[in-house]
C-alpha cells in the first residue's frame, strides 16, 4: 500500500516536471540575419580602409581626409548597437559591439596622433590594428552563427 | 500502464547532455586556441612597435585598448556559444522526458 502510493507520488513527479518543463527553452537570442549583414558590411568597409592607409602617403595619409570614413563607421555602429539592443536575450551580441564602438574611437585617436606628427600610419601599425578588429568581428559573426543551432 | 524507470530515465538523459556539451566544447576549444594564435601574434606585433621607438607608451595602451576589445568579445562569444550548448542539452533532456513519460501513458501528454 505504501509502496503503491510512493509509485504514484514518483510518477505524479515526473508528469508534472515533464509538464511544466515541456516548452522548448530558449536561454539566448535566435539568430539575427540584419546583425550578421551589418557586421560583415562594416568589415568590408574598414577592410578597404585599411587598403587605402596602406598606400596612401603625405598628405593623403593625414586624418583629415578621412573624417568621413569615421563619422559613416560611427553611424554604422549606432544602427548595429541599436538593432542589438532591440533583440531580447542578446546581452553578448550587446556587449560586443558597444566594444567594437569604443574599438573605433581607439583606432581614430591612433590616426589623429600620428596625423598631430604629420606622420602616415605605417603598415606595421595598421597590421595589429586590423587583427585585432577582424578578430573582433570575427567574434561577433562566430556567436552569431552559432545561434542559428544548427537550423537551416 | 508500464512503470516509468527513474534510473533508467535519468542515466539517458545525462548521457545525452554530456553527449552535447562534449561535442560543443571541442568546438570552443578550437575557437579559443586559433584567436589565442591571433592575439599573441598582435601583441608581439605591439611589443616590437614600442621597443623599436615607432610608438610611444600612450600609443602603444592605445594599441592594447583595441586588442583587449577584441579579446573581450572573442570570450563573450566563448559565453553566448556556452548558453546556447546549455539550452540544447536541456531541450535534448526534455525531449527524452517527453518520449518516456508519453509512452508510460500511451498518448501525446507533452
Amino acid at each position: 500500500m505504501v509502496h503503491q502510493s510512493i509509485r504514484r507520488r514518483r510518477i505524479a513527479f515526473v508528469l508534472i516536471s515533464g509538464a511544466l518543463l515541456s516548452a522548448c527553452v530558449r536561454l539566448i537570442s535566435d539568430y539575427d540575419e540584419r546583425t550578421d549583414t551589418l557586421t560583415a558590411d562594416l568589415q568590408k568597409a574598414t577592410a578597404l580602409h585599411f587598403e587605402e592607409l596602406r598606400s596612401a602617403t603625405m598628405p593623403g595619409c593625414l586624418h583629415e581626409n578621412y573624417a568621413p570614413f569615421y563619422k559613416a563607421r560611427r553611424a554604422d555602429l549606432s544602427a548595429l548597437a541599436l538593432r542589438a539592443k532591440s533583440i531580447p536575450k542578446n546581452t553578448q551580441t550587446v556587449g560586443q559591439v558597444e566594444l567594437l564602438q569604443s574599438s573605433f574611437g581607439t583606432i581614430e585617436k591612433l590616426h589623429i596622433r600620428d596625423s598631430a606628427k604629420s606622420e602616415c600610419l605605417t603598415a606595421a601599425e595598421i597590421d595589429p590594428i586590423q587583427s585585432g578588429l577582424d578578430q573582433h568581428f570575427r567574434a561577433i559573426m562566430t556567436l552569431e552563427i552559432a545561434k542559428k543551432r544548427g537550423e537551416e | 500502464m508500464p512503470a516509468i524507470d527513474i534510473d533508467q530515465l535519468s542515466g539517458s538523459i545525462a548521457a545525452k547532455m554530456t553527449e552535447i556539451l562534449s561535442g560543443y566544447a571541442s568546438n570552443i576549444a578550437i575557437y579559443a586556441e586559433s584567436e589565442a594564435k591571433v592575439l599573441a601574434t598582435s601583441l608581439a606585433q605591439i611589443a616590437k612597435l614600442r621597443v623599436t621607438g615607432a610608438i610611444d607608451d600612450e600609443e602603444a595602451r592605445l594599441h592594447l585598448e583595441i586588442q583587449k576589445n577584441a579579446s573581450r568579445a572573442v570570450l563573450m562569444a566563448i559565453a553566448g556559444i556556452s548558453i546556447i550548448a546549455a539550452e540544447q542539452a536541456i531541450n535534448a533532456a526534455l525531449g527524452i522526458v517527453a518520449e518516456v513519460v508519453n509512452g508510460a501513458i500511451g498518448f501525446g501528454l507533452l
